[in-house]
């Protein structure tokens, strides 16, 4: 336990109608959900800054005082964050990157923190097959105008995603004035846990609530800083591939200190007995993040 | 020349060309740049350390890989403007579902082993261009000693300078996927090094690579190593 470096967690999720992240226009009139090519076939995505997104949102609504919106010190910079992990779990968690002005003349400076927590986009197993949510919108109708119709991409399917935590870099090293006592260090880390058992992003979801919270998950407390399910947990019409995850399991057998594998087992046809459900596979990482910065 | 090579997997990657803002484009496969910034987060060196550590140490790098497409991603972001904040939108290229394998190699073999012991437990979490493209490393080779040899035949690789000249293809076309899209051979220059201040970088020197596709057969060889049954020029 003491040796671990990192938290591996790769999900899955289902939607039945959704219409997840937002892309730029194609067409008039429709809103457009962002898509992979692959061939011929397109394959809708949530991106890992929508992911970023959802998960600061989800650590907001459970209390956390978030560290945003401060406009950059130069010119034209990007709108940045507080830059104060310290006291922010988003900026302790997700890193910044500022810029500072420089005095008379002088060179600027950069603070940066780069983020311990990886999250990849979130990718769909099913293709996208060109479903249109048809409306029509009556605002303007009494003033005189007429009705105007509207499309907006539509998806249902399975997601896969990864999340990826450099454990011994939480609350420490760049940006910190002083490192966090382990039991503050643990307290984030199982806030980031609770916000992706319970993953919900605001984009779009007045018309079309959709539940993007993991269904299945497969995690493991490494000893080195991979994340070894990144393309191994497969879903097919049939169910899970369970022997591919099997084979990554032993595959990294020594650099793996402790695993496990939930699941919302209605979901899916053929979950082993031995699976846990999604609250006990999150509650035991939540004991490992516990133990881990106990020892430390 | 001693040398080992690591093969790795991302669902996503990019590989911006340099200077490139509102739109950024990828290149196939990571640069120079990119690879000694990888070797950086597993050593646990800054960018500017890692250059710094490759030319101390005369290391050589070599890349090949594939992907399954490209796509565009769209990213909102708020940015100043006359003192005002406003919203602001770029769009940036990725591959999807990227297979790499990366070669280094060095006279010295303790600097090869240094770097390949780095890789079996990186001091940073290791990524494909973006801090979220998360890279998963599959398999790491034993270092090994060879010699270089002049190859004539490579696919799917960077070689150094400008070969645009210098090849004639080597496909067979009854063996390509029907779907699959094909590239000739593309030059780039592209930065090798840079001169740091601070926080602040300026590209120091810049080099001519050409980003190989399909197969293609040099007029000239070039030197480089076999890994398996495929060439990798020395970068």
């Amino acid at each position: 336990m003491k040796d671990a470096k990192a938290l591996t967690i790769t999900y899955l999720t289902k939607t039945s109608i959704s219409s997840l992240n937002g892309s730029d226009k194609e067409a008039d009139n429709i809103s457009s959900i962002k898509k992979i090519t692959r061939g011929v076939e397109q394959f809708p995505y949530g991106s890992s800054q929508w992911i970023r997104r959802a998960l600061r949102e989800q650590l907001a609504t459970m209390g956390w005082e978030l560290s945003e919106g401060v406009a950059a010190k130069i010119e034209k910079g990007a709108a940045t964050t507080k830059q104060n992990p310290d006291d922010f779990i988003d900026d302790d968690l997700f890193g910044f990157m500022g810029t500072e002005k420089g005095e008379e003349g002088a060179k600027g400076s950069a603070n940066k923190r780069t983020s311990p927590v990886r999250v990849s986009p979130l990718i769909s197993f099913d293709r996208y097959s060109g479903d249109l949510d048809f409306g029509t919108n009556y605002m303007g109708v009494e003033a005189g105008g007429t009705p105007n119709i509207f499309e907006t991409e539509i998806h249902s399917g399975i997601y896969r995603g990864t999340i990826l935590v450099e454990l011994d870099r939480v609350g420490c090293g760049e940006g910190f004035k002083k490192d966090l006592e382990p039991d503050k260090k643990a307290e984030r880390v199982n806030a980031l846990l609770k916000a992706i058992k319970n993953l919900w992003s605001t984009g779009r979801q007045t018309r079309f609530l959709a539940d993007i919270s993991p269904k299945f998950v497969a995690a493991a407390l490494m000893r080195v800083k991979n994340p070894i399910f990144l393309e191994t947990v497969i879903a097919t019409e049939k169910g899970i591939d369970f022997g591919l995850i099997q084979e990554t399991l032993k595959d990294y057998q020594q650099e793996i200190i402790d695993s496990v594998i939930g699941a919302k087992k209605e979901m899916f046809p053929n979950i082993p007995e031995d699976v846990v459900s999604i609250g006990e596979a999150f509650k035991t990482m939540e004991r490992w993040i516990s133990d881990y910065y106990k020892m430390k | 020349m001693y040398y080992f090579f690591l093969e790795a997997y991302a669902p996503t990657a990019s590989f911006r060309l340099p200077e490139a803002h509102t739109f950024q484009q990828t290149l196939p496969l990571p640069p120079v740049t990119t690879i000694t910034g990888m070797m950086g987060a597993a050593v646990g060196l800054s960018l500017e350390e890692a250059l710094e550590f490759a030319k101390a140490n005369k290391v050589h790098f070599g890349v090949m890989g594939t992907h399954s497409g490209v796509f565009r991603d769209l990213w909102k972001y708020e940015k100043i403007k006359a003192s005002e904040t406003i919203s602001a939108v770029l769009v940036r290229e990725f591959l999807y579902d990227l297979s790499l394998i990366l070669v280094f190699a060095a006279e010295d073999e303790k600097a090869v082993q240094y770097i390949r012991e780095a890789f079996t437990n990186p001091k940073y979490a290791l990524t494909a261009g973006n801090s979220d493209d998360l890279l998963k490393v599959k398999y790491i080779s034993p270092a090994k000693e060879q010699e270089i040899q002049p190859y004539y035949r490579f696919s799917y690789t960077v070689l150094a300078g400008d070969h645009g000249s210098n090849y004639e293809s080597d496909i067979k076309i009854e063996e390509l996927p029907l779907l699959q899209n094909i590239y000739m051979p593309r030059v780039y220059l592209l930065p090798t090094d840079f001169e740091f201040n601070g926080n602040e970088r300026r590209v120091r020197k810049r080099q001519l690579f050409t980003f190989v596709d399909v197969p293609v057969k040099l007029k000239k060889p070039i030197n480089g190593l076999l890994i398996g049954d495929k060439a990798v020029g020395l970068l």
